[in-house]
């Protein structure tokens, strides 16, 4: 970002607004088609003006971001791991953003492998041959480091995109 | 088409992979990369059949075939990492992924969490009635330890038997003042040991008795008397003691063990002697007294030993002499008296002083020819005495009479009586 310039819209949790004053009728829910039309529009010009790999990289840093503010909001301090996974798997559940499972989950490793089937960016997506999902590798990366505390970087090693029916995420601790 | 690139063609339908791809055959490279794909999904489904997890699929397999291998291998981690997650105690884990296998599975982790949830409540339980337990046995410690230092403080020494009355369980350390032996010597005395073999024989029988009064009754108050016995010093010497038994049962009402206190009573039969020596005897000459001649007469009465001779004495001037010079010198005439029947009278012989100046001999199992002779040696025995002791001279009238049978003892009292009195007039007619 430009030196000196201003900022219109830093992101805080309450632009998601008052959706019951604000929604009455219908609801907090839309045609997920939205969601998608909106995130590949933005890709797409971003792309465009950017380049493949720094819209990569601005979906990861966006990603991150959302999760920071998920994990504040929705998930909160944990136990354990398992108390984190499970609030995890049942929030991303209910909020419909899709199915967690963990393959692997060795923190003193600082090794996690997780899935996640029904994945709202990139599930039924048609098979391009390149991992889709980068704004998830961002947001499950500050997920876990508002659980850890440490930062991890996280690749999705499989993709419905690639032609897989679940996308996989591997994420590792970056060595301080 | 090249006739070569046909039968690769047909070997990769057939699922066989070739195993050489002439690079000039026409579509080689496409054969080349058909072949590498086809045995990269072989050769990952060959780990995944062995159960093997840890292969994954090079980046290169792409599309639905290799996504849906892939699918099932993250499964199989994801059911994996779950069987671990339940395996350290997370029963909320669940499967559902994996159609029946899944219903299957997931009835199994249920009813292990149902298992554990019993073991657990089972477990509570046992860890109460542990407490309980415990506590109980705390107590018990505290009662016995209070137990213990009551029977460690008193000076009467308890102690307890086995229900065989054969060796001691327990014995108080009082035992060292009481018999002078160590807790130690104590306990390695038998029963009987501890006793006078008269004591032992007798507690046995009292204890029997008892027993026997118990089983019938099932009443502790069978144990409630006390008993006298003797028992054995370390020195030697044999005390009283006082004991009280009781019985300790078992749950069924069986005995588990004897309690007794012993308490020496050497004192108490001291005082017990002296008293009985004061009732019986003549404080002023030590002969017995009017009580003791009269239960003695009464004895005598009852009983079958014939024949029994009385002698009458009666000491001459007393009156005269407590009058005319003071009751000591009529107390030493008395003593005098005394004296001399002693000398002459067998441990036997009843010497009771009646009345002030009267005194009966009771001659058990004599004759009268007997009781004469005796009066002779009384009056040998007094000229010995007055001759050896000064002041007034002993003067003694005496008489003597048999009864052969009770109906004449009466009678022969009052003929010794007679007998004496004519003697004392007889003699102060020869003074005269
Ligand atoms: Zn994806």
């Amino acid at each position: 970002m430009p030196e000196n310039a201003t900022r219109k819209y830093k992101f805080s949790w309450d632009m998601l607004g008052d959706l019951k004053a604000g929604r009455p009728n219908l609801g907090p829910m839309m045609r997920l088609e939205v969601y998608r039309l909106m995130q590949y529009s933005f890709r797409d010009v971003i792309e465009t003006r950017h380049g493949a790999d720094e819209a990569d990289r601005i979906f990861y840093e966006a990603g991150f971001l959302a999760g920071m503010e998920f994990y504040d909001n929705l998930i909160g301090p944990q136990e354990d791991i398992n108390n984190f996974i499970k609030k995890l798997q049942s929030v991303l559940k209910e909020m419909g953003i899709g199915i967690l499972r963990v393959e692997e989950a060795d923190l003193d490793n600082g090794r996690i492998t997780v899935t996640v089937s029904e994945d709202l960016d990139c599930s039924g997506l048609p098979d391009t041959g390149l991992e889709l999902c980068t704004f998830d590798e961002g947001f499950i990366s500050a997920l876990l480091y508002g659980f850890t505390g440490k930062s991890f970087t996280v690749k999705e090693v499989d993709c419905w995109c690639t032609g897989d029916r679940t996308c996989r995420f591997a994420a590792h601790v970056n060595e301080a | 088409m090249d006739e070569r690139t046909a039968s690769i063609l047909g070997q990769l339908a057939a699922g066989r992979i070739p195993a050489n791809i002439p690079t000039d055959a026409e579509y080689a490279e496409q054969l080349s990369r058909l072949a590498a794909y086809l045995d990269e999904i072989q050769r990952f489904t060959l780990a995944l059949s062995n159960g093997d997890l840890s292969r994954t699929l090079s980046r290169d397999a792409m599309g639905p075939v290799a996504g849906s291998l892939k699918s099932l291998h993250a499964g199989l981690k994801h059911l994996t990492w779950q069987t671990k997650q339940i395996a350290s105690g997370d029963f909320s884990q669940r499967v559902d992924f994996m159609g029946e296998f899944s219903a299957a599975f997931n009835g199994m982790v249920a009813n292990l969490d149902e298992s554990r949830t019993e073991l657990e409540e089972a477990y509570a339980h046992m860890s109460e009635d542990m407490e309980a337990l415990q506590r109980m046995s705390a107590e018990l410690k505290e009662s016995e330890e209070r137990f213990r230092l009551i029977a460690e403080s008193v000076s009467d020494v308890i102690w307890t038997l086995d229900a065989s009355m054969e060796s001691f369980t327990y014995v108080s350390p009082s035992i060292a003042s009481l018999r002078g032996f160590t807790v130690e010597e104590a306990k390695r005395e038998s029963f009987a040991e501890a006793l006078t073999p008269e004591s032992f024989s007798f507690v046995r029988d009292c204890l029997t008795q008892k027993l026997a009064c118990f089983r019938e009754s099932g009443d502790m108050e069978c144990f409630s008397e006390r008993i006298e016995v003797e028992q054995k010093c370390k020195d030697g010497r044999i005390i009283p003691v006082e004991v009280v038994i009781s019985a300790i049962t078992t749950a069924d009402g069986n005995i588990k063990e004897f309690v007794g206190i012993s308490r020496d009573i050497t004192e108490r039969k001291k005082e017990e002697e002296k008293l009985k020596y004061r009732s019986t005897h003549d404080s002023m000459t030590g002969l017995y007294n009017r009580a003791y001649f009269d239960a003695e007469l009464d004895r005598i009465t009852k009983g079958r030993q014939f024949p029994v001779s009385f002698i009458a004495a009666d000491l001459d001037g007393l009156k005269r002499v407590n009058d005319s010079i003071g009751h000591e010198a009529g107390d030493r005439l008395i003593k005098g008296a005394a004296t001399v029947f002693r000398a002459v009278f067998r441990g036997s012989d009843v010497v009771a002083r009646t009345g002030g100046d009267e005194f009966i001999i009771i001659l058990n199992e004599t004759e009268e020819q007997t009781a004469i002779n005796l009066i002779d040696r009384v009056r040998t025995c007094l000229v010995d005495y007055n001759e050896k002791n000064e002041g007034l001279p002993v003067s003694i009238s005496l008489g003597a009479a048999t009864a052969h049978c009770a109906e004449e003892i009466q009678y022969a009292l009052k003929e010794a009586d007679k007998l004496m009195y004519e003697d004392k007039v007889s003699r102060k007619q020869q003074r005269e």
